[in-house]
């Protein structure tokens, strides 16, 4: 800070040297009360939060990044509910702030990617950011449907399990799934539109719980309650886990760093 | 056209468009452009005020030689030659090319339009912030003749942008009128089209709620539409399917559906006519339609007519909102001239304003957390965004005072 150019300060030669700064009174009072034994004042706003912390990052104050970045963590400073969430990105891909960006962006993945939902977020978005948030959501996207794809195959991927369920189509065509199995698989790819949102693996676990039981209360089916008696752990662990590699795909920032 | 300037012209310029020439032998004034070229011609104050300033302020003659563009390039006499070292130089933060284009529309040449987008569209901004409406017309003329049109599809996106950023509201509701009709603006499309990226979000928001704002007063003007006397010639048709409005089923069913998909900015005759086959062809089985099928000819027309005045006046009644950039207020500094404690490391700076706007006069009090040092500091600057100081708890807590003498905050903060 120190090194920067410093003005001529000849009116008052008396007076100390005055080190011209561009972040706002708040942003350095925060970071002043952070370095000095004093109670860290974090702002609670999600914009003052990110320039304190741009402004740590500009000044190389690792520690002090950390900090912040625990504090925010902790007390959950930052929004990840519709739209501030996609405001919060925003912010953090204009200044650079490569975790806070990710994190957003990983958030957005759970709400539709449309201008309804943008609302006044979308004034936030400069540069590519926009640009970069959907080719994300179709990476993630592309991640889901090429491990689904496999997973959903009744001759050699897990859902084999299922094939044997009396409901399942008869045919040429002997490994054929039961047709809840199918909506659930049918409901997860939706062609491609990385606009739409993809589920957690909770949500994934959810949905299957649900298409399962409706299926059993309604058609009887010992078949699949014994399936999901002896295999269904197992079975949801590899749908949870479809989940968790479409959402940890490299978000924005995190590629250009080879995370 | 701006022509005041060119009244009685003692002789025509030397110009070349590959050279970036454009040179006025009794010249009074030598505007340079931000990459050097310069170009002599006669004084411009007449065609743009702002530009007539510029000259009026200029520096004195400068006694250096100008550039070899004028110099080595220019079929110019000795005579010229030593008034280029007397006249007046200039600066102006354009390109040459796009000041090149420029004095071709303000003085009496061949106008010259820039090739490409981004130059057209720098070249209108040009002559908006020089004020010089006249030619600003001129150019709009010019480029209305150009075929292809310069506002259409493969343009309209990038078109809109520019025009936001340069403030161009004729242009910009042009090219959001042109997107209309052939994109329903989801981020969907726009990632397939590759143009997420092509302007910065807020002028795509606006251009959204453009759209937005386009559809609702359609669906309004469509409704009353059906109710309207333009729609009488269709009263007591004889159609086996008609709705509650009075209307046959596919007419109703075609009104309403514009604009709910996309918004045509011009209607197509052929859709239009493509229904009223298709409700006859499926009339048919059940003895045909002759209420519809008379519509064919000089009804179909008035009714046609009618819907595409509602079409366009409706569209035409929604204005696009320029964007502004976020004010950057300057930051006002002020200095602490003294550090008092409060209670438990809470302390008050006493504040002197040093620079001081007619808005910051009031507020002399700053308080601010510091180091816990025993020391006080004697004296410490601090940059205050101005809306900083309108936030809790300053708002509430300090007193604000129409003299500059020197407050303390009269209470604690709550830190």
């Amino acid at each position: 800070v120190f090194s920067l150019p410093q003005p001529q300060n000849d009116a008052l030669p008396e007076a100390l040297p005055v080190v011209n700064l561009s972040e706002d009174a708040e942003t350095l009072n925060s970071l002043i009360s952070i370095l000095y034994p004093v109670a860290p004042e974090i702002p609670l706003h999600g914009d003052d939060i990110l320039s304190l912390l741009s402004a740590a990052t500009k000044y190389d104050m690792d520690a002090v990044q950390s900090f912040i970045r625990a504090e925010v963590s902790r007390r959950g400073l930052l929004s990840s509910s519709c739209p501030g969430l996609f405001h919060v990105y925003a912010v953090a891909y204009s200044k650079g702030l490569v975790p806070e960006m990710a994190t957003a962006a990983r958030h957005t993945l759970g709400h539709p990617l449309t201008f309804e939902r943008l609302g006044n977020a979308l004034r936030s978005f400069k540069g590519g950011a926009l640009r970069d948030l959907a080719d994300f959501r179709l990476r993630s996207m592309g991640n889901l449907f090429s491990n689904l794809k496999p997973f959903s195959d009744g001759l050699q991927g897990p859902s084999k399990i299922w094939v044997g369920c009396p409901t399942a189509k008869v045919g040429n065509n002997t490994h054929s799934l039961p047709p809840w199995l199918e909506f659930l698989y049918w409901v997860l790819i939706p062609a491609h539109r990385f606009t739409e949102t993809i589920p957690t693996s909770a949500q994934l676990r959810d949905r299957y719980m649900k298409c399962l039981q409706s299926h059993v209360k309604e058609k009887d089916c010992n078949f699949c309650m014994k399936v999901h008696l002896l295999e269904g752990e197992k079975y949801c662990e590899n749908l949870r886990d479809i989940s968790t590699q479409a959402w940890n795909v490299p978000a924005p920032g995190e590629r250009d760093l080879g995370l | 056209m701006s022509t005041a300037a060119t009244e009685a012209l003692p002789s025509h310029p030397v110009i070349s468009h590959e050279n970036l020439l454009f040179d006025y032998p009794e010249g009074d004034v030598i505007l340079r452009s931000r990459d050097s070229y310069e170009f002599r011609v006669l004084n411009t104050v007449h065609s743009s005020p702002i530009l007539g300033e510029k000259v009026l302020i200029s520096p004195t003659p400068q006694l250096k030689p100008t550039s070899s563009t004028i110099t080595a390039e220019s079929d110019v006499d000795s005579e010229h030659a030593a008034n280029a070292f007397q006249v007046p130089v200039v600066q102006l933060p354009i390109d040459g090319a796009i000041l090149f284009s420029l004095l071709t529309y303000i003085f009496p040449v061949p106008p010259v339009l820039p090739s490409f987008v981004r130059q057209v569209m720098e070249l209108l901004s040009v002559a908006q912030m020089y004020k010089m409406d006249a030619v600003l017309t001129h150019i709009r003329n010019h480029i209305a003749q150009r075929e292809p049109p310069f506002i259409r599809e493969e343009t309209a996106f990038l078109i809109y942008s520019l025009s936001q950023k340069h403030a161009l509201r004729t242009e910009a509701l042009k090219a959001a009128r042109c997107t209309l009709s052939f994109s329903s603006l989801t981020i969907q499309n726009l990632a397939k089209e590759h143009k997420l990226n092509m302007m910065p979000g807020s002028y795509l928001h606006e251009l959204w709620k453009y759209h937005q704002r386009v559809r609702f007063n359609l669906t309004m003007d469509l409704r009353d539409f059906k109710k309207s006397s333009a729609l009488t010639v269709l009263r007591d048709s004889g159609c086996k399917s008609l709705t509650d409005s009075g209307l046959p089923d596919w007419l109703d069913s075609y009104i309403s559906s514009i604009g709910t998909a996309r918004v045509p900015a011009f209607l197509d005759l052929a859709d239009f006519h493509t229904k009223l086959v298709e409700h006859i062809e499926h009339q048919r089985s059940n003895g045909g339609c002759a209420s519809c099928l008379g519509m064919l000819g000089k009804k179909i027309r008035v009714i046609w007519d009618a819907l595409t005045v509602v079409v366009h006046d409706s569209i035409e009644k929604v204005r696009v909102i320029h964007v502004v950039a976020p004010p950057q207020g300057p930051e006002h500094l002020y200095r602490l001239r003294h550090v008092f404690h409060f209670l438990l490391r809470k302390r008050g700076l006493k504040v002197d304003p040093s620079q001081l706007s007619l808005l910051h006069r009031s507020i002399q009090i700053c308080p601010m957390q510091i180091s816990s040092s025993g020391h006080p500091t004697l004296s410490i600057s601090m940059s205050i965004n101005r809306r900083w100081l309108l936030r809790h708890p300053f708002l509430g807590m300090c007193s604000l005072s129409p003299s500059p003498k020197m407050m303390h905050c009269p209470k604690r903060f709550p830190w």
